[in-house]
């Protein structure tokens, strides 16, 4: 009797403790779909300096999870999260269009380039990351590598290149920027070359780097924090930056948003401030994301190139959001039909 | 002759817990079903598109492929272990178990180490045949099997120990063992290989991760692109529709396939359990069910140990797991603990109710149990996120109470098929001795079911444990499963940290399991040194 009543005493005991995740010191509620392992030291460290204690929700949809985005728009009717850190601009483009986010102008956002921040300071981008090619070194040479997103198209390369899929992540805002500056029906005839080009859709970019690295696609898009990590393995890959004689590289920033209905706006407003601190852009920079600062003055990693160096392609993130209505129902017929 | 009515009132603890379990689950998702079925005539076009068509058949096909393969692989090996004298039995069964511990995507990630272009057969077999055999419906048949055929062995172990062992005694007076097998113990299993299938069917159907990696398209691609891609929440709900469908579809199968199953009845609970002597054959069975552990668990994780690389690695991968593999356990144990005293009231409830309505409860359950995570998820944020319950929603009891919802089914189940191995005749004689109810169920029905009971909290614990869907749907910030952190991290992390965090959730899993038998085994101990 008395184990049973100490089982039972157990049991209850952990139901309440289930209970007590409520923390009273002051605190921030941040989702991020940064990957974990390059966002979790930077909000430690904000932790640490700051004495606001972070508890963050992480996702990533390198495995097939439905993202922190998803998460806000649920709880649209009574926010949970403070912070909205996304790592490509489409994300808060959308949650932009739907309501979700207050507009907060960091004195952190001052020096960053107009055409990666919101023109109504919804978001502001910071920490950027290119859309680059990865190739297998074992299989192409360096005088034959691919240099052009055109090349997905390129009979040369019949089933040995690949892509993630472009209804998710930065793929998509890579298609879609092509929507906008190729227009809808040259975008449209290239889709349609690719496929009868064979091109490998793969669920992620992580996916699509280690398809190359073992051999089975001869090369393929990444993010270039996805082919750093490759390269810091020393993996058999190299990479190119596309288009520098056209069209130019796509260049992506992490974003960080004020959700509406913030629960912790003072506290939030701080981590805003302090992501978009040149400090963080410099941890992020000599980290293995190896992301390419856009604050002025920033150490640049020596295996990427800075944003100054790169031909950038002249895509404005704040007017996507039309784009994306129009382009993910045939994406999602592209897509399926592959 | 009746019991008086004061020592015989069943129905509120009955009702009770069936309230409990449908609050946990149904509550979150009816309000999101009914806004979400003015989507359905959207959707209608959609859904009777070509391509929705091909993806269904290719959902029923592995779905199928993985259900009969894992159920005659799992039923064969549940034999072996539960009823022969087998060499090495249970460390087999342990070995066996490994990988219900592990998300199937990371059984894929074991896998793909193996049969990869640089992985450990690619040169035995050749890095293209391999590859071309991996991608597409042979490695998700081989991948999810994998997974799943656990569930039928254990069920099917579970379900031979409940058999009332003078019944093979009968039998074996005139027959000799393989024919009491064939007619006497696997007829009386057929609801346990039964509920494996429709299990192995149900999880196959809601299954994104493993087909999207070795990129055979399914239909849950639908569901998640409309989560994910739109972020249109009801759409998503609708398109689950025709998932839900195949899952009635599964079940009217096991239904009709068990409508003429035998019902066994024991008085008592078996003390010891019949052993088969396999003779001659022992040590060829031995050597064939080994070498299917051999290949399908322990290759893998070789190959993850290989990939993994040295304890630096390892290292890396358990910094800050702790509080996570803490917070895991206890939730999945509080979780799993909730779940057989549930599973227990909702089982009787089916198992001694009339067939219409055992029928109509059991659908109702089983719908929960195949409720995509990341809808049943939704439905919970949508119930539980709003002013005054920011103790449920902004704490850790919002995942005890989404493992609830989502996994009391199978708990009940589980329970189920202990419950139903019982002669009614036990209780009559109880009532007829003015018995209150809740003592016959403390003193008779749990001692007698206490195989079932324990499989069940098992399975319950197992599956709150490899959450994924549900988990990093809904976890409080902050508060993370240690599923979602492996999975989380995985991203961009080394391809050898990735290999470590699999075999550490492994390995800390087994850690658990491993206590949680010896403490079992020392409580029992204990138990008995008091008389």
């Amino acid at each position: 009797m008395v184990r049973r009543r100490a089982l039972l005493g157990l049991f209850l005991l952990s139901l309440a403790a289930a209970a007590c995740g409520q923390a009273s010191a002051p605190q921030v509620v941040v989702y991020t779909s940064e990957d974990q392992v390059f966002s979790e030291p930077i909000l430690k460290n904000f932790e640490k300096s700051s004495g606001i204690a972070v508890r963050a929700v992480y996702d990533t949809e390198e495995t097939k999870s439905t993202g922190v985005a998803l998460r806000i728009v649920a709880e649209r009717d009574h926010p949970q999260a403070d912070v909205f850190w996304g790592n490509e601009p489409l994300r808060a483009v959308m949650l932009k269009r739907e309501g979700l986010l207050q507009p907060y102008e960091s004195p952190g956002s001052r020096d960053i380039p107009k055409r990666y921040r919101d023109p109504e300071g919804y978001w502001t981008g910071f920490a950027a990351r290119a859309r680059v090619i990865v190739y297998n070194t074992q299989q192409v040479k360096p005088g034959n590598a691919p240099s052009s997103v055109r090349d997905l198209a390129d009979p040369r390369w019949k089933g040995r290149a690949g892509l993630a899929n472009p209804l998710f992540g930065t793929t998509t805002t890579q298609i879609a920027a092509l929507f906008t500056l190729w227009g809808d029906q040259t975008t449209k005839t290239f889709l349609s070359a690719m496929k009868r080009n064979d091109v490998k859709l793969v669920t992620s970019n992580g996916e699509a780097r280690d398809l190359v690295v073992a051999g089975n696609l001869a090369w393929a898009f990444a993010d270039s924090d996805d082919a750093n990590v490759a390269l810091e393995q020393k993996k058999p890959v190299a990479v190119v930056y596309p288009d520098q004689a056209g069209l130019g590289t796509l260049v992506m920033p992490n974003v960080v948003a004020l959700v509406r209905g913030a629960p912790h706006p003072d506290t939030a407003k701080k981590l805003v401030d302090y992501l978009l601190s040149p400090r963080v852009e410099a941890r992020l920079a000599a980290g293995p994301a190896a992301q390419m600062p856009l604050h002025p003055g920033v150490p640049v990693p020596p295996t990427v190139k800075p944003v100054s160096a790169i031909k950038d392609m002249p895509v404005r993130f704040a007017e996507l959001g039309p784009t994306i209505d129009q382009i993910l129902p045939y994406l999602k017929d592209w897509a399926g039909a592959q | 002759m009746s019991a008086p009515r004061a020592t015989w009132r069943p129905t509120p603890w009955l009702t009770g817990g069936l309230a409990i379990a449908l609050a946990a689950g149904a509550l979150p998702l009816v309000p999101l079903a009914v806004s979400a079925a003015r989507d359905v005539p959207a959707l209608a076009v959609e859904l009777a598109s070509p391509r929705a068509a091909v993806l269904l058949l290719h959902t029923i096909l592995l779905a199928g492929l993985v259900a009969l393969i894992s159920g005659v692989i799992g039923t064969g090996l549940g034999v072996l272990i539960g009823k022969t004298d087998l060499p090495l039995r249970m460390p087999l069964a342990g070995v066996l178990t490994f990988p219900l511990f592990l998300p199937p995507y990371v059984l894929a990630l074991g896998w793909f180490s193996v049969l990869g272009s640089d992985g450990l057969l690619a040169a035995a077999l050749g890095p293209g045949a391999a590859f071309r055999f991996f991608f597409g419906l042979g490695g998700a048949v081989l991948v999810l099997t994998t997974a799943y055929t656990p569930i039928a062995a254990h069920l099917v172990r579970i379900a031979l120990r409940s058999i009332d062992p003078t019944l093979e005694e009968a039998a074996r007076l005139s027959f000799r063992w393989p024919r009491v097998v064939w007619r006497i113990d696997l007829p009386l299993v057929r609801p346990a290989v039964g509920l494996a299938i429709l299990l192995a069917f149900i999880l196959v159907v809601g299954e994104l991760g493993v087909p999207a990696y070795v990129r055979y398209p399914v239909f849950s691609t639908e569901v998640f692109t409309q989560f994910a891609a739109f972020l249109n929440i009801r759409a998503a709900v609708a398109m689950s529709l025709p998932l839900a469908l195949l899952v009635l579809a599964g079940l009217g199968v096991e239904r009709y396939l068990l409508r003429d199953r035998v019902r066994f009845s024991s008085a008592a609970r078996a003390i010891t359990t019949a052993t088969i002597p396999l003779g001659t054959w022992r040590a060829p069975a031995g050597a064939l069910a080994w070498a299917y552990a051999g290949i399908t668990v322990i290759l893998p994780l070789v190959g993850l140990v290989v990939r993994a690389g040295g304890g630096a690695t390892y290292a890396a991968a358990l910094a800050g797991a702790g509080a996570s593999l803490i917070r895991t356990v206890w939730m999945a144990a509080a979780a799993a603990t909730t779940m057989v005293i549930l599973g227990l009231l909702v089982g009787y409830l089916v198992e001694r109710h009339r067939r219409s309505r055992h029928d109509a409860l059991d659908t109702l359950l089983l719908l929960l149990f195949a409720a995509p995570g990341t809808v049943l998820g939704v439905g919970l944020i949508l119930f539980w996120n709003r002013p005054g319950l920011a103790w449920v929603y902004g704490s850790a009891l919002i995942i005890v109470v989404g493992w609830i919802g989502h996994f009391t089914p199978l708990a009940a189940r589980v329970a189920g098929i202990g419950l139903g191995s019982l002669a009614p005749g036990v209780e009559e004689a109880a009532r007829l001795a003015g018995v209150r109810w809740e003592r016959v169920l403390f003193r008779v029905l749990v001692p007698l079911c206490r195989p079932a009971l324990a499989g069940a909290w098992f399975l319950a614990f197992v599956f709150c444990l490899r959450d994924l869907d549900l988990a990093v749907t809904i976890y409080p910030p902050g508060a993370e499963t240690l599923p979602v952190r492996v999975y989380t991290l995985m991203a961009n992390s080394s391809e050898a940290v990735t290999a470590a965090l699999s075999l550490v959730m492994v390995g800390l899993t087994a850690v658990v399991l491993v206590g949680a038998w010896i403490g079992l085994a020392a409580l029992r101990a204990g138990s008995r040194a008091w008389g």
